[in-house]
């Protein structure tokens, strides 16, 4: 480059007429003076630390969306797994719902049984209770009666009646009555 | 009629600004081409001082001046964008645009043109890109010069693109297999002689076309701005300034659009050629 700018110069040196495509040597050398210089100047302190800025910038964003990437994949998986587990948690607390209730029906059941069995046996009871009672009752006031009318009986015929014959008859008279 | 009106453009071409100083459109040239002033008519000139070493003319120049102040811009700018990446990875409004300047570069040109082991590549290419970018657009501020529609200037950076692709082509395949790789294979040996001048007669149009095609590019809108300004002198009325000051400024907006064209063309093209010499089987 340097070479041919003397080339240009040695050139200049013969022609004197002013053209548009004359060639100057002179401003040729500056050119090239110029040019190289600024391609020393700008390589070292400019392109070098520009193009080391945007390909380290670059390299970065490559790096972020690879971190996003893998931090998407892992964020995915944590889903993926927390899914799985909510479901299983989901079944487990269904079955035991499901278990709670068939428990509860049983119970119920049961209890209703129970307390049905129960209430058979007390009204039962109390029934056969109720009918003791009468029976004691009627038989009291049968015996009461008996009493009272043998009682009678034996002031009204004290002389003419023994007192074992009448008991007969009203043996007699009392099973008539309970017959009926 | 005709070649009166003609005539009377003619006339007022010779004496473009009533002054009758320069010859035809001497002027529109004189703004164009390198000089060894600052130009800031009407305020006045700044004469800049020629040096002389070893018998080599290297003035500064109008043209090297501007060459500097992109270049002194350039570096003032992304020195401050990498002194910002060295701090913090998160980009601001500033260096988010130049960020995605150099994006394009690095992963729309370098990275599809060139191929494997584009990476060392980048810098050169990131340097002519911004470097060819900043220049055009000096080149549309008012009383600054277009560097890039210098021919020495985008003949010169030309000439580095030839050379990094050569140092590319050599080092990746050898000073032998390089110039080996040039003739296509499996070419009849009779066609050998005319392959072989035609394929090193295309290593040279490549930076020919590239310094042609920015020089060229970079000059036409400014010709074409300044003869429609001019336009206004030579039919010597104030009526046609509307006209011309409203086309001038669309020819400036596509000068715009030119100007990031020309640096992404430039870039691209140079990524290309680096790409068929180090990878010369395809």
């Amino acid at each position: 480059m340097i070479f041919s700018t003397f080339v240009f110069l040695r050139a200049s040196e013969a022609g004197e007429k002013a053209s548009l495509l004359d060639v100057n040597g002179g401003l040729a050398f500056w050119t090239a003076v110029t040019f190289i210089v600024l391609l020393i100047v700008l390589a070292k302190f400019a392109w070098k630390p520009i193009i080391g800025a945007l390909d380290s910038r670059e390299q970065g964003i490559k790096d972020a969306l690879e971190a996003a990437k893998k931090a998407k994949e892992e964020a995915d998986q944590l889903i993926a797994h927390t899914e799985k587990v909510r479901q299983e948690n989901e079944e487990a607390a269904r079955k035991q719902i499901e278990e709670s209730r068939k428990f509860i029906e049983e119970q119920k059941l049961k209890m209703s049984h129970d307390l049905k069995e129960e209430f058979d046996k007390k009204r039962k009871d109390f029934e056969a209770e109720l009918d003791n009672r009468e029976r004691e009752m009627i038989d009291r006031v049968i015996k009461e009666v008996a009493d009272v009318t043998i009682a009678a009986a034996e002031k009204v015929v004290k002389s003419s009646l023994d007192h074992e014959k009448n008991k007969v008859l009203v043996n007699k008279f009392i099973e008539e009555i309970r017959n009926n | 009629m005709y070649t009166d009106s003609t005539k009377a453009i003619a006339d007022s071409l010779t004496t473009p600004h009533g002054q009758g100083a320069s010859q035809g459109s001497d002027w529109i040239l004189h703004h164009i081409m390198d000089g060894n002033y600052l130009d800031f008519s009407p305020i006045g000139k700044i004469y800049l001082p020629e040096i002389e070493v070893m018998g080599f003319n290297i003035s500064i120049t109008r043209h090297v001046v501007f060459l500097w102040l992109a270049a002194i811009l350039l570096a003032f700018l992304l020195i401050k964008t990498a002194r910002r990446y060295k701090k913090t990875n998160i980009p601001n409004r500033f260096t988010g645009a130049i960020e995605v300047l150099i994006y394009f570069v690095k992963d729309e040109i370098a990275k599809p043109s060139i191929g494997g082991g584009y990476e060392k590549f980048v810098p050169y290419l990131l340097t002519a890109f911004f470097f060819i970018l900043f220049a055009n657009f000096l080149g549309l501020v008012p009383f600054s010069a277009t560097v890039t529609s210098n021919i020495s200037v985008t003949a010169t950076l030309a000439i580095a693109t030839f050379s990094v692709t050569q140092w590319g082509g050599m080092r990746k395949n050898g000073v032998f297999g390089y110039f080996k790789g040039l003739i296509p294979h499996g070419i009849p040996v009779f066609l050998l002689p005319i392959m072989i001048v035609v394929e090193i007669l295309g290593l040279f149009t490549k930076p020919f076309a590239l310094a042609m095609r920015l020089f060229a590019n970079m000059t036409a809108g400014h010709i074409v701005i300044y003869a429609l300004i001019g336009l206004i002198f030579t039919m010597n009325t104030i009526a046609v300034a509307p006209v011309s000051v409203g086309m001038a400024l669309a020819i400036y907006m596509l000068e715009i659009l030119v100007a990031m064209l020309q640096a992404y063309i430039f870039t691209m093209l140079s990524a290309v050629f680096i790409g068929m010499a180090v990878h010369q089987d395809h």
